[in-house]
């Protein structure tokens, strides 16, 4: 009989919550919640190394008004990603799927169609890209790197086949309406900002509360089980990839309507700091488990790195590399934080220290 | 083959290893699909076989793998695909939680021995299975299938998961039990069927077979195959069937 013992899960998978009962109740809450707290920890402490050594800029409302510009185009992917990955499946054509999604969105509106019409049918391209990643995993049964991978190609060589390579000025929609609404500010504070939290604030419902968030977990965590209970893991499936697809079309739209300018290359920088944000917020590889809340602290750590590289003094260079500092930084973190006992931290402690040896 | 289960019947599936129990368990609650034949709920065939359907037509089962997600919570595991909703079509983790607390109490967990907010990896083999067990007794089966149910547990909690089996069949509940271990097999099982690379080999009333012939008959199986098992029902006085 196969058992499932906590041995073969990675280390804090196999843990006990703390028993319920009045002294509990905060360590129990913070047991839950693990991995978003160690995110936002993470991230202050981040913050704090960077106004350390430039404590003036961080007083400036111009630093969070300028990272709240573009945060919201990695934390609206990233969050809709978190689904994706806790049902043990990767999608590595958002950032293909937002240049596309742009594309249509600026063929249409540059045709004369409403605005708010040519958004839907940007929203509905992702949408549709999306659901034939989940076709092609879900009943095709490819792997969804190797789908999602092929399809990052297909959709962006089409885009550069369609566009033939060059961008389109979207001045017309400047004063729109639709602007306004989705990248507008109020204030110093850019609206999409606002779509960002509210989206974050829907997605943590379905993800926790909502049954498509449960089967996503329970078909990442054991597909045979899920399967047995009845849960429909092609569905599933399906949808987890379309709802990233849908939010790479708003976030083409989103882009497009920033830059006021559709340009072929749109989406190309948002794969690797997309997928960041997801792990840095705590939600693993492995399946089965995933924090909403953390991705969106994660988005926030990625955005605020530039920044803070260049409020900091050094040279942009020095971007990727504080990039792969945080993410390995961030993930020995998450995995001490998921160590509950102390007697298992030192057993953590000297594997690492053998293995130093050795 | 083909077997019929009334309520209020335990039919023990025997075989060795690759006999097709499992699969044979798996078909009937829909997992597989079975390449002919088909399955009837009180004569009636079903169409669109599937654990959905199944589960729906009052087939519970409890797999061999348990069918447990190990980082999810008791609670979620023992509502997996059928979870209970609030107003707004959202989980009601407080209601799920709730009688999940009910369920596990009356199978005689405790809530400080199983805290049904833990996940199930951090559970033991038998509090795992306990959940298992909750999981479809919960579920009001009329048809309940237990592959292997006892292999992973003490003797005490054996003992449970017997007591559990004697009930539901008390209540009228058909039950297919499938087990290596004969005593268990023997001490609750109205009917056997010895099964051999997909076919039923032999068909014995509990009567019919004093528990020694029993262990005698299923260990020539395992040693012999199939020619010392027709040997040995001839000795017996066993219509060989198929």
């Amino acid at each position: 009989m196969t058992s499932l013992e906590s041995e073969n899960l990675p280390i804090g998978m196999g843990q006990r919550a703390p028993r319920r009962g009045s002294g509990n109740a905060v360590r129990r809450y913070i047991w839950n919640r693990r991995a978003f707290i160690s995110s936002l920890a993470f991230f202050i402490l981040m913050i704090a190394a960077f106004a350390t050594i430039n404590p003036s800029i961080w007083t400036k409302p111009i630093v969070y008004s300028a990272v709240a510009i573009n945060l919201p185009t990695l934390s609206i992917i990233a969050v809709a990603l978190v689904f994706v990955v806790a049902a043990g499946e990767i999608d590595l054509s958002f950032g293909a799927s937002v240049t596309f999604s742009g594309l249509v969105f600026a063929y249409a509106a540059l045709s004369g169609i409403n605005p708010f019409l040519a958004t839907l049918l940007a929203v509905l391209a992702g949408i549709g890209i999306g659901l034939v990643n989940g076709f092609l995993v879900a009943y095709v049964g490819l792997s969804s790197l190797i789908a999602t991978l092929g399809m990052s190609f297909f959709w962006s060589g089409l885009a550069d086949i369609l566009s033939n390579g060059t961008g389109m000025p979207l001045n017309a929609l400047q004063d729109s309406w639709l602007t306004t609404i989705m990248v507008g500010q109020i204030g110093r504070f850019p609206v999409q900002m606002l779509w960002a939290i509210g989206f974050a604030i829907l997605a943590g419902i379905l993800f926790n509360r909502h049954k498509l968030g449960a089967y996503a977990r329970y078909i990442g965590d054991n597909i045979a089980a899920a399967r047995e209970m009845g849960v429909n893991i092609e569905l599933t499936r399906l949808a987890v990839f379309g709802f990233v697809g849908l939010t790479a079309g708003v976030v083409g739209v989103m882009i497009s309507l920033i830059n006021v300018n559709y340009y072929p290359n749109a989406g190309n920088g948002l794969l690797l700091p997309v997928l960041a944000a997801v792990f840095v917020g705590g939600t693993p590889m492995l399946g089965g488990v995933g924090s909403i809340a953390g991705a969106f602290v994660g988005a926030m750590t990625i955005s605020f790195i530039s920044i803070g590289i260049l409020t900091s003094g050094f040279s942009g260079f020095y971007t990727n590399f504080l990039y792969g500092v945080v993410i390995v930084l961030s993930a020995v973190v998450h995995t001490v934080s998921g160590i509950q006992s102390g007697g298992e931290r030192r057993r953590w402690l000297a594997r690492i220290l053998r293995r130093e040896v050795s | 083959m083909s077997f019929g289960v009334s309520p209020g019947e335990v039919v023990c599936l025997l075989g060795d290893n690759g006999a097709g129990k499992s699969t044979l368990v798996k078909i009937i609650s829909g997992v597989h699909s079975p390449d002919r034949g088909r399955v009837l709920i009180e004569g009636v065939p079903v169409s669109h076989w599937n654990p959905k359907n199944s589960r729906r037509a009052g087939i519970e089962t409890i797999f061999q793998d348990k069918a447990l997600a190990p980082r999810q919570t008791v609670a979620r595991n023992i509502f997996m695909g059928r979870e209970i909703l609030n107003g707004l079509g959202l989980i009601s983790d407080r209601r799920q939680a709730a009688e999940a607390e009910v369920l596990l109490r009356r199978l005689g967990f405790t809530s400080k021995v199983l805290d049904v907010d833990s996940p199930i990896a951090g559970l033991s083999g038998g509090e795992q299975e306990g959940v298992a067990i909750a999981r479809a007794l919960h579920f009001k089966a009329r048809l309940l299938i237990l592959d292997e149910p006892t292999t992973a547990l003490s003797l005490t909690q054996s003992q449970q998961v017997l007591e559990l089996v004697f009930r539901a069949r008390d209540e009228g509940v058909g039950i297919i039990f499938i087990s290596h271990n004969i005593t268990h097999a023997h001490s609750v099982g109205n009917r056997f069927l010895v099964l051999d690379r997909g076919e039923i080999v032999a068909r014995f009333e509990r009567d019919d077979i004093p528990y020694a012939d029993l262990v005698r008959f299923m260990e020539s199986a395992a040693a012999g195959g199939k020619s010392a098992l027709s040997a040995r029902m001839n000795r017996l006085g066993v219509e060989e069937t198929g």
